[in-house]
């Protein structure tokens, strides 16, 4: 008895030393050739959107057959959070990135914080689509000179509203020019309905960079904060106003507008409106099914004539790292993949996002049926179009941008929008004044 | 008679107290299965929505485990239980070893060594995140089960539990054995490990569980999302950027079970491992 | 022959010791020394590394971030040790009473909530605290007349939440430390008190409580650790950034420096720094309690 059970524990030990010594040579890794048997290029491709890996995964069954080197590539979808930080430490540490990653634009400043960026420039592999792309989208991704990455969308951001509530409380949203406009229909709204005009976010600036955005304005100048500038300031005191004096708005359920709590609150029919880029529109096609058909989408209002009526908001770039064990190769397929025509419009059809190349936005495949068309309408893009040319953006890249994100998400924002506590002017002069210690 | 009474009521007002504290215990549980069998949108619409309501209720979360992503819940599952396994089986060989050694002994530095497990007991293992990440890059252990076990699989709480418990055996089995002309380590693999079986039973829980439920390190050494242990896995579906919420609540009750019946298998002997001296300071 | 075995024997104990020597060795003192030296470089990737002196160590005393997780994980083990400890003590107590029914069925069931993933726990806590009327833990408050609380996004409630997890998941494990030292006292010294006339109050402050005192050390201890590690609660509430910092700890810091920002050199000062403050902590303690004082 007492034998057996040395025995048996010697058993499962050895088992598991075995293993455990198989499975480190197994799934060693071992990058011994970058070519498949059949003498494809092998690149693997990290993202955190399913659909966008998807999409790659069929850009490059597509890009074999027009293209004599081919491509096989392995996608990897990761969780965002977890996805960042494989990156920073990959690239940091000189090993184990992958040949592409999807980057999304907050965290694109962090990855070109550096001076001498561990990615690959996409500049020559841009040039034979440069007139058709939106230039403020490329300016997202560059870096001294040098585009680093290629987004996916250009982001039109836009105010969505859900005509049901603006029914309800006998406001006309196409009438809506300014925020006074806006902030008159919450009043009505509220009253009405009882229902918010907007929830606005804590975690996440979305609306607060459009709306500085508009207004021709930046908080960053030659990477220095420029927080105190007479455009942030009244963003941020608009944004104050509607919670805690005009009473239109509350904080965003679970801190932005992008989170599954805030998807549950607005399909429920809690809110009236939210100022967000495109791709919004695929999270409410997704996550808010009981709006179908409710949700119209108009131009930004505005604060001053002569404001922008709409903003570049978010984004993710794909970006070619150093890695890449056939970099020219490798930007190219990434500048194909969503510059030519027939992809561009893919990245309508699959993704619901407003492509960067945006010659196509006019054309008739935009109207066609699809997910989004079934959603919203068919003259989605109609809006758009008309508010091409006023898309900008703010500064992104510059070495100050991760910290000022991170200053604002975590201090400026809770101690104004969350709590009460301290006037607009005051926390951004803090926040100013930190930044450029 | 009195006596009696008093104590009657003494047992009744304790058991009250139990049943009282044991209902709290299972309320997240409850929240848990109620969130499991409802449709995402119903579940956040509420805060955390748990009311019950069997027409609304069904088994979609559930489906969800085998078709969200081809099933790569299962695939998680399979890495949280092939990493825990591994880890258990190697952490109880090793540290009952030491554990042994240390206890049934007297051998030159036998007090440095304690000292450095005892000092290795109170330094949360954290601060060493980036230097480990160092190290197994350098052995090429990425994204591999031996990154993610080997640094843990020689736990100095559970060397000091054996040892605590090995104290508390005569070493005199060993002094007979000897002359018997038994080797050293046939000693401790024939006579001891069946007297440690007890130990053997707390640490076999305490281990599984830290391991199935660890995250933060598997998280930084696993690479692809099919890689991933369960709780990395469901926090990864936390994001606006998929379909995956479905997964969470299902996904959470599934992964109760297998340490329930480590649990429950092991019950009994946990209980009089730690008896037995195991925890005593 | 004879001399061959003695000679065994001598060598035998360090053939056991050595996987915990090894393993001590390559993955616990090497990657120390390492992060020590890392703390006094700037690291631009593991090859290309540049002196800073004490640059890093300046701007960890300049991190408000740094004070504010310091003060928070102090708080956090303060309280967690000032319930873990005393209540589960009492139910251990009140469990090993003699007659009580169903003893192993209540102790399976307090014991299961550690046997649950912090995350999983987490994320079920998570949107119980939501700052909707109609999440849980609001609903429940509703009840008593009191408005919903934004839980997660004030300090005193933040903590409170991490702290709910933390009791509701060790409460059990806590319990059953004390049960296993409660079944090790012997019942006669609790006769002979009864028959002094001492009530129940009595003999769990005078014989009690003292003689779990080797079990207090260790449950104290490792509370400590836990404490000071405290992580993924924290992650699962707020990610790596919570507004003003209301959740941020120590391994937030450490992690957030090395996988989001990339700052190496800063994350292994932060874990040095930990590692200080954890054996100033742990002296503190030893000398207070006389901790394995009579160890060999």
């Amino acid at each position: 008895m007492k034998k057996n059970f040395g025995k048996k524990i010697g058993l499962v030990l050895l088992t598991a030393l075995t293993t455990i010594g198989l499975a480190a040579c197994g799934n060693g890794g071992s990058s011994s050739s970058n070519k498949t048997a059949d003498g494809k290029t092998k690149m693997t491709m990290w993202t955190f959107v399913d659909a966008q890996g998807t999409f790659f995964k069929n850009a490059a069954k597509s890009w074999n057959k027009t293209h004599k080197q081919k491509i096989d590539l392995t996608v990897n979808v990761l969780p965002f959070d977890q996805m960042n930080q494989k990156l920073t430490v990959a690239l940091q540490s000189g090993s184990g990135a992958p040949d592409i990653a999807d980057v999304e634009l907050g965290q694109g400043a962090i990855q070109l914080k550096a001076d001498k960026p561990a990615y690959y420039p996409l500049n020559s592999a841009l040039k034979p689509y440069m007139n058709n792309l939106v230039k403020s989208r490329l300016d997202n991704f560059k870096k001294n000179g040098n585009y680093y990455g290629l987004d996916y969308h250009v982001g039109t951001t836009v105010t969505y509203y859900n005509t049901d509530i603006m029914k309800a409380a006998g406001v006309d949203y196409t009438k809506i020019k300014t925020w006074d406009d806006y902030e008159k229909a919450g009043e009505q709204v509220k009253a009405k309905t009882g229902k918010w005009m907007n929830e606005v976010e804590y975690s996440a600036m979305f609306q607060y960079d459009a709306m500085v955005t508009q207004q021709h304005a930046d908080y960053i100048k030659n990477d220095k904060a420029t927080l105190t500038n007479a455009a942030n300031v009244r963003v941020l005191t608009q944004l104050q106003n509607w919670i805690y004096k005009d009473k239109i708005a509350r904080t965003a359920v679970g801190g932005s507008i992008d989170n599954d709590q805030f998807f549950a609150e607005m399909n429920k029919g809690n809110v009236a409106s939210v100022t967000m880029p495109s791709w919004y529109m695929e999270r409410i096609a997704d996550h808010m099914p009981k709006l179908k058909g409710k949700i119209a989408i108009a131009p930004m209002p505005v604060f001053n004539e002569g404001d922008y009526r709409s903003a570049g908001g978010g984004g993710t770039g794909t970006m070619v790292t150093n890695q890449a064990s056939n970099k020219k190769l490798a930007a190219k397929f990434v500048v194909w993949a969503k510059a030519s025509k027939g992809q561009a419009v893919k990245i309508w059809e699959d993704l619901g996002f407003d492509p960067v190349r945006s010659d196509i936005w006019s054309e008739p495949v935009m109207k066609e049926d699809n997910k989004y068309t079934r959603y919203f309408g068919k003259d989605i893009f109609d809006t758009f179009v008309q508010l091409k040319s006023q898309v900008t953006s703010t500064t992104k890249t510059a070495k100050i941008s991760p910290d000022l994100n991170d200053y604002m998400l975590k201090n400026t924002f809770p101690s104004t929008l969350l709590k009460d506590k301290m006037t607009p002017k005051a926390a951004l002069q803090k926040a100013n004044d930190a930044l450029n210690k | 008679m009195g006596e009696t009474k008093k104590n009657r009521i003494r047992i009744t007002l304790s058991l009250i107290l139990m049943i009282f504290l044991a209902i709290i215990v299972m309320i997240p549980f409850y929240f848990m299965l109620v969130a499991s069998f409802k449709d995402t949108s119903t579940i956040f619409s509420n805060g955390l929505n748990v009311d019950l309501n069997f027409k609304k209720m069904n088994l979609d979360s559930y489906k969800s485990l085998w078709t969200n992503r081809n099933g790569i819940y299962w695939q998680w599952f399979k890495n949280s239980l092939i990493i825990t396994i591994l880890e258990t089986v190697l952490v109880l060989a090793f540290t009952s070893m030491v554990g042994y050694g240390l206890a049934q002994y007297d051998f030159k530095g036998r007090k440095t060594i304690f000292a450095i497990v005892l000092i290795m007991m109170m330094v949360p293992s954290s601060i060493l995140l980036l230097p480990l990440y160092k190290l197994v890059t350098q052995l090429g252990l990425m994204n591999t089960y031996a990154g993610v076990i080997l640094p843990g699989i020689v736990p100095a709480s559970a060397i000091f539990f054996f040892r605590q418990f090995c104290l508390g055996l005569s070493r005199e089995f060993a002094e007979s054995a000897r002359i018997d002309g038994c080797g050293e380590f046939r000693i401790f693999w024939q006579i001891y490990v069946p007297l440690m079986k007890p130990a053997f039973g707390a640490m076999t829980i305490l281990t599984t569980m830290n391991s199935w439920n660890d995250f933060l390190w598997p998280l930084i050494v696993m690479k692809s999302d099919a890689n991933f242990v369960i709780p990395a896995g469901l926090l990864s579906a936390m994001t606006p950027y998929g379909n995956n919420y479905q997964l969470l609540f299902a996904g959470s009750v599934m992964s109760v079970i297998p340490i329930l019946i480590v649990f429950a298998l092991n019950q009994n002997q946990f209980i009089e491992g730690l008896t037995s001296g195991g925890v005593k300071g | 022959m004879q001399k061959k075995r003695i000679r065994w024997q001598s060598i035998a104990p360090y053939l056991f010791v050595a996987p915990f020597i090894i393993s001590f060795l390559v993955f616990s003192l090497y990657p120390f020394i390492n992060a020590v030296i890392m703390s006094f470089q700037q690291v631009n990737g593991f090859s290309d590394t540049q002196w800073v002196g004490l640059a890093n160590y300046r701007q960890l005393f300049n991190d408000g971030d740094f004070y504010a997780a310091l003060w928070n994980v102090l708080r956090y083990t303060f309280w967690t040790i000032l319930i873990l400890i005393p209540l589960p003590m009492l139910v251990a107590y009140i469990m090993n009473q003699k007659g009580l029914p169903m003893k192993g069925f209540f102790r399976s069931v307090y014991f299961v909530p550690v046997l649950t993933s912090s995350v999983i726990a987490g994320l079920i806590f998570k949107y119980a605290f939501s700052s909707e009327k109609t999440g849980v833990f609001n609903e429940w408050i509703s009840h008593l007349g009191i408005a919903p609380v934004d839980w997660l996004n004030s300090s005193g409630t933040a903590m409170f939440a991490l702290i709910v997890i933390a009791v509701w998941r060790w409460l059990g494990t806590n319990m059953i430390y004390f049960l296993s030292g409660l079944q090790g006292i012997s019942p006669e010294l609790y006769e002979s008190a009864s028959m002094d006339g001492a009530n129940g109050f009595q003999k769990f402050w005078y014989i009690t409580i003292p003689l779990l005192k080797p079990i207090t050390i260790y449950v104290l201890t490792i509370s400590i650790m836990a404490g000071f590690s405290m992580f993924n609660e924290s992650y699962v509430y707020w990610g790596a950034q919570s507004p003003n910092n209301v959740g941020t700890t120590l391994v937030t810091l450490i992690y957030k420096a090395a996988f989001t920002n990339g700052n190496f050199g800063y994350s292994c000062t932060l874990g040095v720094a930990l590692f200080a403050i954890v054996v100033v902590v742990n002296i503190i303690q030893t000398r207070v309690m006389g901790l394995f004082k009579d160890e060999g």
